[in-house]
């Protein structure tokens, strides 16, 4: 009986050590990112352009180039991946366009995401004459939101109890108001879940913007969807890759960070908070 | 007293896929009545009890001949308004499945998607929570969870959800087999009130839930219909072997 307590201490025990090790790795992430760019946050930071070839003042118009992107592009995929993974699971005949359209959007999931930023820059940028703009940023980054959207709202939508589908038809209601009434509304909440993992991918990614919608360098706020933006993520490259002053850049990089990350977390932050709202009111 | 035919079938063939579930099946049920199926599992009771308002439509590779006549209308007739007829053939499943929404908001869906006036809403919800002997239990909590409710309330639930839409036919598939004897029997006990108002359809498991509250019987066995007949009659004197051994408990 000994050697079974042992074999069952052991094993607790191991798995405790391999949480400990994720868990010093997001330590050590975290403390690396902010002790070198904490310091560097200030009202000033936030708010102001950057100045001096960008060895001094903020970064303001990168954090609204990137809430925009952000915001905009989850606008764009959102509605598109929902009506798409509705049309997957409730209408999609015959079998074998559906197997198509799937084997498509797995794809699309793996394509690295540079692959993306050409395929914006030939589509958007060049043919659609959408010039480098938020508009063509937004379009790429949607299109690589789209398949992580499209699956889990297609995951959503199949756990949702058959019961409640059969309930609704049995009633004398239409397809299209079983799925307005009792399907969307009951994937709902998951479906968000998988909204709020593609916000941390889309306004992380540097990529696809890269030639897509990014810029070196704008005081200027984006006045239209056609402007060129600067951008969290590609100002971080760009800091440490360009520029003479790398003593001076490096900071304001993991400055630049810090700002992404908590940017990340507010917008994820909010759409936790309405997930929970949604949970709440719902009686399940 | 005369018995008007409802809805009866005519030479009802069902597959799904390769797999012949119904044979010929010919069975009238009678205006007002309560009209039981039974028969071992697998016999094809539940899939006969799902042509009457074409919840069957929703399997894929299913394949069905003959007629289903709902007052000598074929209710598989191409231009057939499938969501009229399940409104007028409302069914109640063997799990309740209310929605995941009020106990009130359960009641009025058939209601809201048909558009029905919001004032004349209230009225109708009271009216078929009262029918299914509801009201009391939920008068003072209209607006709380309908999973809040015990089993057998919700599966009462369920059947004032397909009363509000004033069905003429209700089908219940095994409604008590998920239930404790308690709220069987006042299931039971619903289904004798309903059967002044509107034609019930039962599928059960139980032979002596069959001969409580149903009129007529209909035994099948491998996708046929073996024997149909007043209970009273079928139940003392069974007319086929395989009738009198089902229902004697030789096998089932």
């Amino acid at each position: 009986m000994n050697i079974r307590k042992i074999k069952a201490f052991i094993g607790v025990n191991v798995l405790r050590l391999f949480i400990a090790i994720t868990f010093i790795f997001l330590l050590v992430f975290l403390y690396v990112i902010f002790a070198k760019g904490g310091k560097m946050i200030s009202w000033e930071f936030l708010t102001q352009s950057p100045r001096r070839f960008m060895t001094e003042g903020g970064i303001y118009p990168a954090i609204v180039g990137t809430f925009w992107l952000t915001i905009l592009s989850i606008g764009f995929a959102l509605p598109l991946g929902v009506l798409t993974a509705i049309f997957l699971t409730s209408y999609a005949k015959p079998a074998w366009l559906v197997r198509i359209v799937r084997v498509a959007i797995n794809t699309l999931a793996g394509v690295p995401s540079i692959i993306y930023g050409l395929f914006g820059l030939t589509v958007f940028v060049q043919l659609f004459k959408f010039d480098v703009s938020i508009l063509s940023g937004t379009l790429t980054l949607g299109v690589l939101a789209m398949p992580m959207i499209i699956n889990a709202s297609e995951e959503a939508i199949k756990s949702v109890p058959r019961d409640f589908r059969e309930a609704s038809l049995a009633l004398g209601a239409t397809e299209r108001q079983t799925i307005l009434r009792v399907i969307l509304p009951t994937a709902l909440p998951n479906i968000l879940t998988g909204t709020i993992i593609s916000i941390g991918r889309v306004a992380g990614e540097t990529a696809p913007i890269l030639f897509t919608a990014a810029t070196f360098y704008t005081r200027l706020r984006p006045t239209s969807v056609f402007d060129e933006v600067m951008v969290l993520p590609d100002h971080i490259y760009a800091l440490m890759t360009e520029g003479s002053h790398a003593a001076k850049q490096m900071p304001i990089a993991y400055g630049t960070a810090v700002v992404l990350l908590a940017l990340v977390l507010f917008v994820s932050g909010v759409a936790i908070i309405i997930r929970y709202k949604i949970r709440k009111k719902r009686k399940w | 007293m005369v018995n008007n035919v409802h809805i009866n079938t005519e030479k009802l063939n069902l597959w799904f896929g390769d797999n012949h579930v119904l044979k010929d099946v010919n069975i009238p049920v009678y205006d007002k009545k309560v009209t039981a199926l039974i028969g071992p599992s697998g016999c094809g009771k539940s899939t006969l009890l799902r042509c009457f308002n074409r919840m069957n439509d929703l399997i894929p590779e299913t394949k069905i001949t003959g007629n289903v006549n709902l007052y000598k209308q074929n209710i598989y007739e191409p231009k057939t308004d499938v969501t009229s007829v399940r409104t007028k053939v409302g069914m109640v499943f063997q799990k309740p499945n209310p929605f995941p929404k009020s106990i009130y908001k359960n009641a009025a869906y058939g209601l809201n998607i048909h558009g029905i006036n919001k004032s004349k809403i209230n009225e109708i919800v009271e009216k078929s929570l009262r029918d299914a002997c509801l009201w009391d239990e939920v008068k003072d909590r209209l607006h709380e969870s309908a999973f809040s409710l015990s089993g057998g309330q919700q599966q009462r639930l369920c059947i004032a959800r397909a009363l509000a839409n004033e069905p003429e036919i209700i089908l219940l598939d095994e409604p008590t087999s998920a239930l404790d004897p308690q709220s069987t029997a006042k299931i039971e006990e619903l289904c004798l009130d309903l059967k002044h108002q509107v034609t019930i359809l039962i599928v059960t498991h139980n032979i002596a839930q069959a001969g409580r509250i149903s009129d007529y019987t209909a035994f099948m066995y491998l996708g046929e219909l073996v024997e149909f007949g007043e209970t009273k009659k079928m139940f003392t004197v069974p007319k086929d072997k395989r009738t009198e051994a089902y229902l004697s408990g030789v096998f089932g």
